[in-house]
């Protein structure tokens, strides 16, 4: 049978078989699917007060991490200066190092003296919403950084040499040209970034627990709820998840591609 | 007046060596050469793209070596032009103008429009960039470029990639706009058509370094060594003793083709002696073959053998070797006087090294790598 196939057909194959593996994990999840439950889970203040949370905290750590991203990213790509390889293998240190070991790290930091002194006279991180937001920044960084340094990677620096002969500073390159032609990439990975931050568990449970109304994101939800053999809570809760998740990176593929055209 | 001096630029396995160029105001100075010879590198330099290890660059009187890119006043058109792909036709050409710290721009505005109107882009001012033939990029570029209002333009082969009819369009067009707006260019070409359409003065480059720079019709009538005529094409390069000399001209006996060939002393700054070796060449258009039945006034006279003949379109190719000589001697002939000379392979025939067209060698250890063919 493989001898009738060609490479293109089995590339093909393999990108379904990518597809399917996803698939079939979601639809097995109605296997246990109660109707009812998902309408009295979704309504309920518990759920809701996750929901947005999760939404808040994987928006804001997105938007901190591409303030730090952008710039670093920028400084990666174009220019060499000392330690620029050092800081460029640091940018795979959380994928590294697992999340909870992440988290871990984040707590004994709270625990030496300048943490101490962080969390008393800035902002309380441990067991609040700015730890959750802290873990999920701390986790994205590096992937948004690589990401956009890719995105930057692929602009010519031809068009900045142009420019700047042009007149224009350094800055007014980066936000006439670079920016606006790296634009699609930026994007690209805010989403990655987002849908990475959104779905956080392990640094976030380490450093901002697990309490109800006030640090319970979903993907907390749902471990609490599987941890309580709640099979069908569980799944409410992974396809409010999905759909939350889907649907925004949906819309916003649907806004850039439009956008391009 | 934008002068180089002693620039020296070092990367990783190049080396830009001592190089000296004077680009007068309102000229046109080509440097020219073979490519990875360091012309790209030059054009980036004088920008302020590569940090100078020594030297310094002037712009009329003022130190420009320590300023950034954006304060050097120069107009840079790359080999890929780099025209920003998410603006439209006229916002690239105002680009420059935008950036410009001029209260009233209405000026920088009208000269953008009347570009575009020389240029004949008029009706592209807003399509986007991607639907543009390679010569509408060209000249929407060089409207960019000039729209800023800058006079000095550093052009890194920019019409390396047009077709030739659209190429000699374009010179015409960037000769009549260097006049109208006067102008400054530094250029760098590897384009000996190019080079010597659109130049006042020529430099020619040869692996770092500028072998000679001088008025275009001295650089094509004279270049200064070995490699450089190389570069140009010109395989016609014999060695010779001095054998008599007298106040006009230098009498040189040359073994290869077993003749003497007279030089006119003015054709080289060197000085000889009676003894000394000296390296000639004459270009294939300046050796001329002799009608037979006309009577042979002409200096430098040869016989020999035409071995060869290349028709060539509008001239023909003649290979030529001196009676008693096993060299060629190339000869280009325009293809009517070909026809009305009859020539023919195997058949004698006097030719003449036209001796004002003579020019003398100075000796080079280097090798030019392209050279070309």
């Amino acid at each position: 049978m493989f001898s009738k196939l060609n490479f293109k057909t089995l590339s093909m194959f393999f990108a379904f078989c990518v597809f399917a593996f996803y698939v079939v994990l979601i639809l097995f999840l109605f296997y246990f699917w109660n109707g009812p439950l998902f309408v009295e889970t979704l309504s309920s203040e518990r759920t809701l007060f996750s929901i947005k949370i999760s939404l808040i905290a994987a928006t804001i750590a997105t938007l901190l991490s591409l303030f730090f991203a952008i710039p670093s990213a920028y400084a990666l790509s174009r220019f060499n200066f000392k330690g620029k390889n050092i800081i460029d293998t640091v940018l795979e240190f959380p994928l590294i190092v697992s999340p909870a070991a992440l988290g871990a790290m984040l707590l004994i930091f709270f625990n030496n003296p300048l943490g101490s002194w962080l969390q008393e006279h800035v902002a309380q991180f441990v067991f609040t919403f700015y730890g959750i937001i802290l873990a999920q920044f701390i986790t994205t960084l590096g992937i948004a950084t690589r990401l956009i340094k890719a995105a930057l990677d692929e602009i010519p620096h031809r068009y900045e040499d142009v420019a700047r002969s042009l007149g224009a500073s350094p800055i007014k390159v980066f936000l006439t040209i670079t920016l606006p032609l790296s634009k699609k990439g930026i994007i690209a990975s805010a989403i990655l970034t987002w849908a990475k931050a959104l779905g956080e568990f392990g640094a976030t449970i380490t450093v901002a627990g697990t309490m109800a109304m006030k640090t319970e994101t979903l993907p907390i939800a749902i471990f609490m709820k599987l941890a309580s053999a709640d099979i069908e809570g569980t799944v409410v809760l992974i396809l409010i998840l999905i759909t939350i998740g889907f649907a925004i990176l949906y819309v916003v593929r649907l806004l850039t591609t439009r956008e391009s055209l | 007046m934008i002068e180089i001096n002693g620039m020296c630029v070092r990367s990783k396995d190049f080396l830009l060596k001592d190089v000296n160029l004077t680009v007068q105001s309102g000229s046109c100075h080509v440097v020219i050469g073979p490519t990875g010879c360091g012309k790209t590198t030059l054009l980036e330099a004088t920008l302020g793209l590569r940090k100078l290890q020594e030297g310094e660059i002037w712009v009329d009187g003022k130190n420009v070596t320590h300023l950034p890119p954006h304060k050097r006043g120069f107009s840079y058109v790359p080999q890929d032009l780099a025209l920003f792909p998410h603006l439209t036709v006229w916002e690239n050409i105002i680009y420059g103008i935008k950036q410009s710290k001029i209260k009233n721009k209405t000026e920088l505005y009208k000269l953008a429009s009347e570009l575009a109107e020389a240029l004949g882009i008029t009706h592209l001012l807003k399509k986007d960039i991607k639907n543009l033939s390679g010569g509408e990029k060209q000249r929407v570029a060089l409207a960019r470029a000039l729209a800023s209002g800058r006079k000095y333009l550093l052009l890194d082969e920019p019409f390396s990639a047009l077709h030739e009819g659209m190429k000699k369009e374009l010179w015409i067009l960037l000769k009549n706009l260097q006049k109208a707006y006067e102008l400054t260019i530094l250029m760098v070409s590897h384009d000996l058509e190019e080079t010597f359409f659109l130049s006042d003065y020529v430099s020619v480059m040869i692996e770092g370094t500028i072998r000679q720079t001088d008025k275009k019709e001295k650089v094509y009538r004279f270049p200064s060594d070995l490699d450089v005529a190389k570069y140009f094409g010109i395989k016609n390069i014999f060695s010779g003793k001095v054998i008599a000399m007298n106040d006009n001209n230098y009498l040189v006996y040359s073994k290869e083709l077993k003749a003497k060939i007279s030089i006119p002393s003015s054709s080289t700054s060197f000085k000889f002696n009676i003894g000394d070796t000296v390296s000639f060449g004459i270009r294939k258009e300046d050796v001329m073959i002799l009608r037979p039945d006309l009577p042979k006034k002409n200096d430098n006279l040869l016989s020999g053998v035409i071995t060869a003949i290349y028709p060539k379109g509008a001239s023909v190719l003649v290979m030529f070797v001196p009676n008693g000589s096993n060299i060629s001697i190339e000869i280009e002939v325009p293809e009517y006087a070909s026809s009305k000379l009859n020539l023919k392979t195997q058949s004698q025939a006097i030719v003449s090294l036209k001796s004002e067209r003579i020019f003398v060698l100075k000796e080079t250890q280097f090798k030019v790598k392209d050279a070309q063919n």
